[in-house]
């Protein structure tokens, strides 16, 4: 039987109050019951089990087996994945041409752009031959005839 | 006694929870050791019923220790523990009334007498546990549950207090109230009454 334990300063009853009954009947709750232990159970619904060591270890080893198994099946399916996209259509390749052919190509691209504008420049400028008409090298040839002669002769003059 | 933990000093019981929150089984479960016979005796003294108090006794730890990132580090460890159980002590009587078997209870009580005391002593003992249960009986939940954390539990009235949500005073005038009802049970129950006088004598 256990005996008041109330220090005075946690209850300021007065101690008249403190009675036989206080003492016999009302300190008999504080006795201990019989409470089943219930570590285990609760310990294993948060997910915790008490195992040998040796189970313990068998348990180890086997989840690192299987994150290890869990690690090699997803690098393989990825390599094969890759492989697989690799010979696929839809693959995007790559093309052959490194830097230095890319900027030959460009060069090439703007040596012909450069080319046409030039052609482009000489069809549009008068030639030569346009400007000045050369002189016949036949010389008994007659002297060229305007087709509308009227016009190329001063309104007094007339042929009839 | 059930204020082992009380017992631990605050920085100690920290400690111990800080480990727990961690997942350090070991803490957790030097903290469910520390604390199920106290929250255990509580329950079964407030339902009567063993199983109702194995019951709330497993799922208040569960939820309490799966959430002890939202422990207040200002509070005890059990106040926050007995809080839930009450919770879920109050939500299972809601369910079902409850029915207080004193057999039962004090059988369980029975299970720790010492082996050297006689016949007369024993019953003697026997007859007390009788009273309580039946001076428990005439009291209402709130009574109850501040007669069982004071004389019980020996809980401080501050903590009390605080776990009740109400000023020191009107624990003290529930507890003074209580154990007058007790009293008065008793004495006007012939049979209690011839109980108590042979106790005390």
């Amino acid at each position: 039987m256990s005996h008041h334990r109330h220090a005075p300063d946690r209850f300021d009853e007065p101690e008249a109050e403190r009675s036989r009954f206080d003492q016999s009947i009302l300190n008999r709750l504080s006795e201990r019951v019989g409470a089943p232990d219930l570590t285990r159970p609760i310990m294993a619904r948060l997910g915790y089990m008490h195992v040998s060591p040796a189970v313990a270890r068998r348990r180890r080893i086997g989840r690192w087996t299987g994150r290890a198994g869990t690690l090699l099946a997803a690098v393989m399916a990825l390599a094969v994945g890759a492989e697989i996209y690799r010979h696929s259509p839809m693959a995007r390749r790559a093309a052959d041409t490194t830097l230095p052919a890319a900027i030959g190509r460009d060069l090439q691209r703007h040596h012909n752009h450069v080319g046409t504008v030039i052609q482009t420049i000489r069809m549009l400028a008068p030639s030569p031959r346009q400007a000045a008409p050369e002189p016949s090298t036949e010389p008994d040839s007659p002297p060229p005839v305007d087709e509308d002669v009227n016009r190329s002769i001063a309104a007094a003059m007339r042929w009839v | 006694m059930y204020n082992e933990m009380a017992m631990m000093p605050k920085s100690s019981e920290h400690a111990l929870i800080r480990k727990a929150r961690r997942g350090d089984g070991a803490a957790i479960e030097g903290l469910i050791r520390a604390h199920q016979e106290a929250l255990y005796a509580f329950l079964l003294r407030m339902s009567g019923r063993p199983e109702t108090a194995e019951d709330i006794v497993q799922e208040a730890f569960v939820r309490v220790l799966k959430n002890l990132d939202r422990f207040d580090s200002r509070f005890r460890f059990s106040t926050w523990l007995f809080t839930i159980a009450k919770r879920l002590y109050v939500n299972s009587i809601q369910k079902r009334r409850p029915a207080y078997d004193s057999e039962t209870v004090g059988a369980l009580e029975g299970g720790h007498d010492s082996p050297g005391l006689d016949a007369a002593q024993s019953e003697t003992i026997a007859n007390v546990r009788r009273i309580v249960d039946f001076a428990l009986k005439h009291l209402g939940p709130q009574q109850r549950e501040i007669i069982l954390l004071f004389h019980q539990q020996n809980w401080p009235i501050t903590e009390i207090a605080l776990y009740l949500d109400m000023p020191e005073g009107t624990v003290k005038s529930h507890l003074h109230r209580a154990r007058r009802r007790m009293k008065v049970a008793i004495q006007s129950s012939g049979k209690m009454n011839r109980h108590a006088q042979e106790a005390w004598s």
